[in-house]
């Protein structure tokens, strides 16, 4: 053992800076940024309509038996909406750790492929997608990324669009179910392929049976720990500045 | 040797706003759960701050580690092992006394204790009263610094990891929830 050194360990390492990684040089952030944009994505089609089948029970629904009854409304009020304010809290459930963590913030959604979400509380975080671009300010780091630069995006991307123009209902990239209460509408969503299943088992989206605005949006992972976003004080088809989702 | 212990930090449970900083000039940020749970191990989640679950670590109280999960494109083994040595020397486990030892210079105490590769460290000041920062290293050379500032009920309040060899920083804040 040659440490430390009588002359202190900072010396020594000013001596010995060698480049040797050990760690996968391809680097992690891209992926990291990719399932980020995966969930804004799902966030989107959920306002754009999407598909439906059946599988598992939910408590106090029952299985809604005309679909394409709701896939015709739930288009139709997708093609009326040209925007969405909104305030959320979001719940990250911590199953095993039966922990909870909350957050707080804004959303504001407008036609086509624009959105930005602000959390608050307890930390400051801002995401926008404007079109083929994200920007992500987090504290004083403000990072920018084209979705055209990666294969990854670019997929995402195809998720969007099919969203947008009611073609996801087709795309086969989710199995969904939809079920009823009296004043809601549960919308289950299973992943098709292999990459959006790695990250959920599930995504339940609720639906107001007054407007079709979405009330909650939950995902659920393999692991039994969730991640739930509720929407509150929504604004449809509020005048949003597009200004407002500008990536400067 | 064994008086550094009062240095270590007590996740009972807490959580951090997370950045790391990667080869490549990638920064990508979190949030990281420390729980101490009623068997004493401690669980670690590390997540996006939108919810998307990055790796779960539970450090068990006999000293062994379990990885919950992991997203795949973090799933290497260099990757978990470097996490894992970074936070036992966080924590301040994996202290032999039987093997330990001291060294001091004009500055500094140095609490070495020695792993099964390499080593880690603590430099205290000469009096002892005060951690001035953590170090692992190889046999031949350092390979991480870390700090603690800012330290109440022990909770520290910041906390950064600086890998020597490789870029690979972590920097963790306390969130008030």
């Amino acid at each position: 053992m040659r440490f430390p050194p009588l002359e202190g360990c900072r010396e020594v390492f000013l001596h010995r800076l060698t480049a040797t990684s050990s760690l996968p040089k391809e680097g992690i952030a891209p992926a990291f940024a990719h399932v980020g944009f995966c969930k804004l994505m799902l966030l989107f089609c959920i306002f754009l309509g999407l598909t439906i089948n059946a599988k598992a029970q939910h408590a106090g629904y029952s299985l809604l038996t005309d679909l394409a009854k709701f896939k015709q409304q739930f288009a139709e009020v997708a093609q009326k909406t040209t925007s969405i304010k909104s305030d959320f809290t979001q719940e990250k459930n911590l199953n095993m750790l039966s922990e909870k963590i909350t957050s707080k913030g804004k959303f504001w959604y407008k036609k086509t492929n624009m959105l930005r979400m602000e959390y608050t509380q307890p930390f400051s975080y801002l995401m926008i997608l404007n079109k083929d671009n994200v920007f992500i300010k987090d504290g004083q780091k403000e990072n920018k990324v084209s979705t055209r630069s990666s294969k990854v995006f670019k997929q995402i991307n195809r998720i969007v669009i099919d969203c947008i123009q009611g073609t996801a209902l087709n795309s086969g990239d989710f199995r969904p179910a939809v079920y009823e209460n009296k004043g809601t509408y549960l919308v289950s969503l299973s992943p098709a392929g292999k990459q959006l299943s790695e990250f959920f088992k599930t995504i339940e989206i609720t639906v107001d049976k007054k407007d079709f605005s979405v009330n909650t949006i939950e995902m659920l992972e393999s692991s039994g720990d969730s991640t739930i976003l509720r929407f509150t004080n929504k604004e449809i088809n509020a005048n949003i500045p597009d200004a407002f989702f500008a990536i400067k | 040797m064994d008086d550094i212990k009062k240095f270590a930090p007590n996740f009972t449970n807490v959580l951090y706003k997370t950045e790391v900083d990667v080869i490549g000039g990638h920064h990508l940020s979190g949030l990281l759960l420390i729980k101490t749970l009623p068997d004493k191990s401690v669980r670690m989640v590390f997540s996006n701050e939108m919810g998307f679950k990055f790796f779960d670590f539970e450090f068990k109280s006999d000293g062994g580690f379990m990885v919950y999960y992991i997203i795949k494109q973090m799933d290497k083994r260099p990757v978990i092992i470097t996490l894992q040595k970074d936070f036992e020397l966080v924590m301040m486990r994996k202290r032999n006394s039987e093997t330990a030892y001291m060294r001091k210079d004009d500055h500094y105490l140095y609490y070495v204790f020695p792993q099964e590769k390499g080593a880690n460290y603590y430099v205290t000041n000469l009096q002892g009263t005060e951690l001035i920062r953590m170090e692992r290293s190889s046999d031949r050379k350092p390979v991480m610094q870390a700090i603690m500032n800012n330290i109440h009920n022990d909770i520290p309040d910041t906390i950064g990891i600086s890998h020597k060899n490789f870029k690979f920083n972590i920097g963790l804040k306390l969130l008030k929830r």
